[in-house]
């Protein structure tokens, strides 16, 4: 049939495909058995290369934290662009044209740089600096462009929160995460914890494998350090120096706030400043609160008057003849060009401070023995011992060949040379009571996991440098000082004892006419001191004449008002005399008159002006003059006509300024959310054209708690 | 004819479970590492794995105890219902794109390939075609050129998804099937000739394909390349060894081959189980090969010869390409292996499939 024939070929046609089948499933037997016996060996060894690596563990570097725990540096995942650039990879760059315009506005670098990084002739290259060390929304933006040949590498990045606060004493970590300055250089070793390695078999993306081969000693994380700085207060320091650096425009400022009880730093900052985040941008590396001595002035006639009062050699009713004095051929005269203020008290030389009362209690009263050993005693002439490298000793010449006028001038502040921490801590000595302290940063160090404190700092007692008595009685002097005249650091409500320094700056040997140092230091409340600061600022750019009073009292009068109120110091002074617990203030007319002056006078008042623009001349102020004001409310002055404006920085603000700057700049708003503001939609410092700026506001508290989860 | 009905090949059943449950365990075992990466959950491919076998083996069940000439009348339709499913599927939107082919259908987990369906049905339609005109296959014009065409359509469908590995199957069954149904080695030499000048003028069209393709040769050419993931799968199966690394050992499943609980599960399963483990599961497959042809040599009718024919037939060329890949003889192509490989229509397909030669043993005369 020849359906069975049919039949019969597909049968044999069936077999022939079946046999072929059998044949070929031999072969893939024969095959597997070839490789896993044969080429076994060799494989294994090749595959090892790739299970097998050794990678160092990096441990992540401390925080440093204020002491309310607030972080000024912190490390955080950061993000860095990868061009791939070799064809060997599947995954590499094809079109460096394209991909050098795709990046360019992302990664803000010119087009150029770009395509010759994209086009060089190696496996692949890093897209520095606009494309290092990126955040995470930055690299989500990289990653979304899509772009064949460019991968990210996450690794660890050293973020300031608060930009250039406190910069020169944070220091900061550079790109190679080497530590540079500050506490980040100081604390390295604390801070940076100790490499862990592992060698182990692992996967291709860094997993291990099962197999037991390993060794593996983990990392161990840096320390958190919690500074004496308390972020507040710094701030005040930062705020005070912009707005001080705004109107005068020094050469250099430098403030230290400190608890005279104690040693420990509030705050402590300098200008010019930094922003640690873009390091490669600092003027100057040095930080002037400890390494830039200079010649004190008058600041320093506190320990002439302090030595005076402990060797009973002071006596404040006691009369003599000021204006001009005389030792062997060389005269002292006093500040006013000689002319002094007739015969006066002792008490009446300190407050006018008058150099030839002073030449008198520590040349012809102490003896140059004396004077040199309070100097010393204060501790002039020797590091305090702070926790910060190189800090600067001063001169203070050898006593045995220093001439009777020097002696006179050093007694007065003139022909030594001292640090402003110096100043602070001799001064400190007066407020607390007789006690050479040294003075501090760190407070705790801390374990990263546990939170455990594992070394805390003691406040640190050098010496006992005059009796409780004579420290007592110096303050009470010293509070004098404040309150007469025009009353330059005078602050309603408390007692404030301090004094002006106006030193001449020595140039090419000699004392320049025209350029000052002019600084500032007092404590508050002057019976039991909580705060003690000094101001210094180095050749103001101004045209007119200027003094500590009219410069630096100012300054330290803002950021010593702010802190008694955030430290709540009750006020001293008893209530009977004080018109109102929270006196108002009738605002005056500033409008038409200069900045500087405007800007001094309201600060005396106890109110805290906000200067906007860069003008000289005040053109509109805010609340308008016979408005009833509070003590210590902001108080605006408008320096260039609209069409300068430029906008605010709003960050940090409470919503209320925020609203406050808005109206009186017009510029429009639309706000969302409550708190501080942490976003606005148009760059501060930018000029003003037109629009609505968006202001975006968050609970402080949630702030932190969110920055905290990112880590 | 009569046709009495006795029990199914035993043997089949036995081959087709041993080798699904060394499957199953495959699947999870290759894949755990990577589905607890990805999802979170270690056993989310060996899950649904499950899931799937179990269905398949309901299908079997059934296709089982189904006449197989019932399926006759379904041909037509059948390769129809495949046909626009092909089509559908390469309607921007709507086919899901995975590994860069548009080879599915449905909604996430529950997806289809259709591609897998016409495997299937072309095996029914051509089984119906040649048992009915057997005279024909002699003649090129007639008995060649419309079986061709049917096959060069769902073919050219299947590329355009692109899925070159289930429409290598595809053609390669048919082809097959052809050469069984008594085609002339002339007609199918000079056909395979047209196919050696189409491949030339592909690889003349763009150079770089020759070294793609022929990458297998020498992997450690380009080793980040081309040699890839032929590297990798030597480097699981070398080091397995004649006994293996043990189950669950494997290193290279740990991200190293790529997607070890498909195309690649040879190479985990040799890693794992070693020259003994990877030898029983061809052994298996071997025994299933033959059962298959016998059943196809002792069915009462040429329409279940040629159902025999061509579903042991598809089996075996998956099985000759995937372990051939695998074991870097034949260039990477993108094959399941059957009955191991994870994959939901492909595993109940093929168990289907099976089911359906199972009920032509059971007519055997």
């Amino acid at each position: 049939m020849k359906i069975d024939k049919y039949k019969k070929s597909l049968n044999i046609r069936s077999l022939i495909v079946g046999v072929s089948f059998t044949l070929l499933f031999i072969i893939l037997i024969a095959r597997s058995f070839y490789i896993q016996t044969v080429d076994a060996t060799m494989l294994q060894e090749k595959a090892r290369n790739i299970w097998n690596s050794s990678s160092v563990l990096e441990p992540k570097r401390g925080s440093i934290l204020d002491r309310n725990n607030e972080r000024l540096a912190y490390n955080a995942p950061a993000y860095t662009v990868i061009a791939i650039l070799s064809n060997k990879y599947n995954n590499h760059i094809i079109d460096p044209m394209q991909t050098a315009n795709k990046l360019a506005p992302v990664l803000k670098m010119s087009e150029a740089s770009l395509y010759s990084l994209l086009t060089k002739d190696v496996y692949q290259v890093e897209l520095r600096p606009g494309g290092w060390k990126i955040d995470k929304d930055k690299a989500k933006e990289v990653e979304s462009l899509g772009l064949p040949g460019i991968i990210l590498r996450e690794e660890g990045k050293r973020y300031y929160p608060n930009n250039s606060l406190a910069s020169h004493l944070i220091g900061f970590v550079d790109y190679e995460n080497k530590a540079i300055m500050g506490i980040e250089n100081q604390y390295n070793e604390k801070l940076s914890g100790e490499q862990g390695q592992l060698k182990v078999m692992k996967d291709l993306k860094g997993y291990e494998l099962p197999d037991k081969e390993e060794i593996y000693h983990p990392a161990k994380d840096g320390n958190n350090l919690v500074l004496t700085i308390d972020k507040t207060i710094q701030q005040y320091v930062e705020s005070a120096l912009d707005k001080a650096m705004a109107l005068y425009k020094p050469q250099k400022m430098t403030a230290i706030v400190a608890n005279p009880k104690t040693g420990e730093i509030l705050a402590l900052s300098n200008r010019p400043d930094y922003d640690p985040n873009e390091y490669w941008s600092i003027e100057d590396y040095r930080n002037y609160a400890t390494q830039y001595p200079f010649e004190p002035g008058s600041t320093f006639k506190i320990v002439t008057l302090a030595a005076a009062i402990e060797e009973n050699m002071f006596n404040a009713e006691e009369k003599y003849q000021s204006g001009r004095w005389r030792i062997g051929k060389s005269v002292v005269p006093d500040h006013n060009n000689g002319k002094g203020w007739g015969e006066i008290s002792f008490l009446e030389g300190v407050q006018h401070s008058s150099n030839v009362a002073f030449a008198i209690l520590g040349y012809e009263r102490l003896g140059k023995d004396k004077l040199f050993d309070y100097i010393n005693q204060f501790g002039f002439g020797q590091p305090t011992g702070i926790d910060l490298m190189n800090e600067a000793k001063g001169i203070i010449h050898d006593k045995n060949q220093v001439s009777d006028i020097g002696v006179a001038n050093i007694a007065f502040g003139q022909g030594v040379s001292v640090t402003p921490i110096q100043q602070v801590m001799a001064v400190s000595a007066i407020a607390n009571g007789g006690y050479l302290m040294q003075p501090y940063l760190v407070k705790e160090i801390k374990d990263p996991k546990t939170n455990e404190i594992i070394e805390k700092k003691e406040p640190k007692v050098i010496r006992r440098v005059v009796s409780e008595k004579t420290a007592k009685e110096t303050r009470e002097i010293l509070e004098k000082v404040v309150d007469f005249g025009q009353k330059p650091g005078y602050i309603e409500g408390y007692h404030v004892a301090g004094k002006t320094g106006t030193a001449q700056i020595i140039e090419n040997g000699r004392y320049s006419n025209n350029k000052y140092i002019v600084s500032y230091i007092g404590f508050a409340p002057a019976n039991d001191p909580s705060i003690i600061i000094y101001v210094a600022v180095d050749q103001p750019d101004l045209d007119v004449p200027y003094y500590g009073s009219t410069i630096a009292a100012p300054i330290f009068k803002e950021i010593m008002q702010n802190s008694l109120r955030y430290l709540k110091v009750s006020p001293d002074i008893q209530q009977g005399t004080l018109s109102k617990e929270i006196p108002s203030i009738v605002m005056k007319n500033y409008e038409k008159k200069a900045v500087i002056s405007s800007n001094t006078d309201l600060v005396n008042q106890g109110l805290s002006p906000v200067i906007i623009g860069d003008g000289n001349v005040v053109i509109k102020q805010f609340p308008k003059e016979n408005t009833t004001v509070n003590n210590g409310e902001s108080v605006y002055l408008i320096t260039v006509p609209k069409a300068q404006y430029t906008v605010p920085d709003l960050k940090g603000k409470s919503l209320r300024e925020a609203i406050t700057l808005c109206t009186i700049l017009e510029i429009p708003f639309e706000i969302e959310g409550n708190g501080v503001v942490i976003e606005q939609s148009i760059a501060p410092n930018t000029l003003y054209t037109k629009g609505k700026i968006k202001i975006k506001l968050q609970d402080p508290q949630a702030l932190y708690t969110n920055d905290e989860s990112e880590e | 004819m009569v046709k009495i009905r006795s029990n199914p090949d035993w043997l089949i059943v036995m081959a087709t479970l041993a080798i699904l449950g060394i499957g199953v365990v495959m699947v999870y075992s290759a894949s755990a590492v990577l589905a607890f990466r990805e999802m979170g959950d270690w056993y989310f491919y060996a899950k649904r794995q499950l899931f799937f076998a179990i269905l398949g083996i309901i299908a079997m069940y059934f296709t089982m105890n189904i006449d197989y000439w019932v399926w006759k009348k379904w041909a037509k339709i059948g390769l129809y219902l495949c046909f626009l499913l092909l089509i559908i599927i390469l309607i921007p939107g709507v086919g899901l794109t995975r590994g860069g082919a548009t080879s599915w259908l449905g909604v996430g987990a529950f997806s289809i390939q259709p591609s897998e369906f016409m495997k299937l049905g072309i095996i029914v339609f051509l089984a119906k075609m040649f048992s009915e005109k057997q005279e024909q296959i002699t003649s090129f014009k007639s008995g060649l050129i419309p079986p061709l065409s049917i096959v060069g359509l769902a073919f050219g469908f299947i590329m355009l998804q692109p899925d070159l590995g289930t429409g290598t199957v595809l053609v390669g069954t048919s082809v097959l099937m052809i050469y069984t149904a008594g085609a002339k080695m002339k007609h199918l030499l000079s056909l395979m000739m047209v196919g050696v000048i189409g491949f030339v003028g592909l690889i003349a069209a763009a150079p770089y394909r020759i070294q793609r393709i022929l990458g297998f040769l020498d992997p450690w050419q380009d080793p980040l390349g081309t040699g890839y993931q032929l590297i990798q799968s030597l480097y699981a199966i070398g080091p397995g060894g004649l006994m293996g690394l043990g189950l669950g050992m494997s290193r290279q499943k740990h991200l190293y081959v790529p997607e070890p609980q498909t195309d690649f599960i040879f190479a985990i399963l040799a890693e794992e189980l070693g020259f003994i483990g990877g030898a029983t599961v061809l052994l298996l497959f071997t025994l299933l090969m033959w059962r298959g042809f016998r059943t196809a040599i002792t069915a009462p009718d040429l329409f279940g010869s040629f159902l025999a024919v061509g579903i042991i037939g598809m089996i075996g060329i998956q099985v000759i390409i995937n372990i051939g890949v695998v074991t870097g003889m034949f260039p990477v192509t993108g094959i399941t292996l059957p009955l191991l490989s994870y994959g939901g229509s492909s595993l109940t397909i093929t168990l289907t499939a099976i089911g359906i030669l199972l009920n032509v043993s059971r007519y055997a005369r």
